[in-house]
């Protein structure tokens, strides 16, 4: 089953210009759903260090950020 | 001389203008996990951002071409929304970038439920002061769907094998319907039980099936150990409002024995003398660990019979213990005397019926149990 969010490392979200508009930071990542990498690659994300994570986690993401 | 003016006009070209509205990083369409409860997107999560772009393309060149966004004055954005029921606050639920003018909704819409998003400014062409007005406005939305991942679980096993010494009494069987993994609320649940008779499924009627004790249309069915013979049933489940997704869950309980041993001793009377009153002899049953059952006569038809020796033989009893006056004795000493016992399994408890209909006393129906095998043998 495809999650729905990922943690990108802040190389991905500088490339996607995700940085102003997702939580986060440059340390931990950036919190970012399915559609943001629709055109970038899924996979593609992966192998530069995105990870998936359920949406609960990307709840407890976003409120520790 | 009086002057004489003469008019002129100054002809300016309109500006070419251009204006869009990014939606980045989500829609204005929302889905709702009615299932699971989650929003996709969840905006709280990952927000979705409205960034407007206005664009001049002056003919004349009296000003340089290119984006004027930033220069765009009088922006108002206008959100209406149901956000738990209230409208969504500025600064909590979305925020306006002053410079950029880009709206970040970090809100979701209650499901279900439909609004819109506006954004209305003014450019101020700085040629001769005309007013642009710019107006943009779309509807927002959020449908509550649920994604099906329907199955029914139950931590019973699809076989049961029910010793009758081991009554378990009334035991509940539970199943549960879940949506991933989630259980779906037994409010938006239907459950039906059902028997396999006659070569079809039926559904479990308690004025017909004595073993159901409750439950039969809940997801907890409730089974009382003593009524049960053999059967074969099942939990056919559903979620309220999508019947295609019907799951079907059975389970076969049966009466069983396992292996056991009867035997039986013979107390008083094993060798008759004078004094000799009676014989007394005992039938027990034992398990396949070597204990005694206890009260087997709860669970055999255990029958003892006695003989004088000349192969001929008498009923003593129905139970566990048979005596025998010395009045039954032989009365040729040279012939020997004997006990015998013929034990045999018990059917559950069963209803009593003339020509279908079943018998009852004060309202309850009469039951029994009965050996499951004939009398092999001729007195």
């Amino acid at each position: 089953m495809k999650h729905f969010y990922y943690i990108i490392p802040k190389e991905v979200a500088e490339e996607l210009g995700l940085k102003k508009y997702r939580y986060g930071n440059d340390n931990d990542g950036y919190l970012a759903n399915i559609g943001d990498l629709a055109v970038y690659g899924v996979e593609k994300a992966l192998e530069k260090g995105a990870r998936e994570i359920t949406a609960r986690e990307a709840a407890v993401f976003a409120d520790k950020i | 001389m009086k002057l004489r003016p003469k008019t002129g006009h100054l002809i300016f070209q309109p500006l070419d203008t251009l204006f869009t509205m990014s939606e980045l990083f989500g829609s204005t369409t929302q889905k709702y996990d009615a299932g699971s409860g989650d929003y996709i997107a969840d905006r709280s999560l990952t927000p979705f951002v409205l960034q407007p772009h206005f664009s001049v393309n002056d003919k004349e060149g009296r000003m340089t071409n290119g984006d004027y966004t930033e220069e765009l004055v009088n922006c108002i954005w206008t959100v209406s929304a149901k956000v738990n029921k209230a409208a969504p606050r500025l600064g909590t639920d979305y925020t306006v970038d002053d410079t950029t003018h880009a709206l970040t909704m970090m809100f979701n819409l209650d499901p279900d439920t439909a609004g819109y998003v506006r954004f209305t400014a003014d450019f101020i062409d700085p040629r001769r002061g005309d007013v642009l007005k710019v107006h943009w406005e779309k509807p927002l939305s959020c449908v509550s769907a649920t994604d099906w991942k329907v199955s029914l679980a139950s931590e019973w096993p699809m076989r049961t094998d029910l010793l009758p010494w081991k009554d378990r009494g009334t035991m509940t069987i539970p199943v549960q319907l879940r949506n991933g993994s989630s259980n779906i609320p037994d409010a938006d649940s239907v459950y039906q039980w059902q028997i396999y008779e006659n070569n079809a499924w039926r559904n479990v009627d308690r004025n017909r099936d004595f073993w159901c004790r409750g439950g039969e249309k809940a997801r907890n069915l409730r089974v009382e150990q003593k009524y049960v013979g053999r059967i074969l049933i099942r939990c056919e489940a559903w979620p309220k409002d999508n019947t295609a997704e019907l799951q079907v869950l059975a389970f076969k309980l049966r009466r069983f024995y396992s292996l056991y041993e009867d035997d039986m001793d013979i107390l008083e009377g094993a060798y008759i003398f004078p004094e000799t009153a009676r014989a007394v002899a005992e039938a027990y049953v034992v398990n396949r660990k070597g204990g005694r059952i206890a009260n087997p006569e709860q669970y055999f038809d255990i029958e003892i019979l006695y003989s004088r020796g000349d192969g001929h033989w008498w009923h003593v009893t129905h139970g566990t213990r048979g005596e025998v006056p010395r009045s039954m004795f032989p009365v040729d000493s040279t012939m020997k005397h004997e006990f015998a016992w013929l034990t045999r399994e018990l059917t559950p408890l069963m209803p009593f019926a003339i020509g279908g209909e079943i018998l009852t006393i004060g309202g309850e129906a009469l039951v029994g149990q009965f050996p499951i095998i004939e009398r092999e043998f001729e007195e």
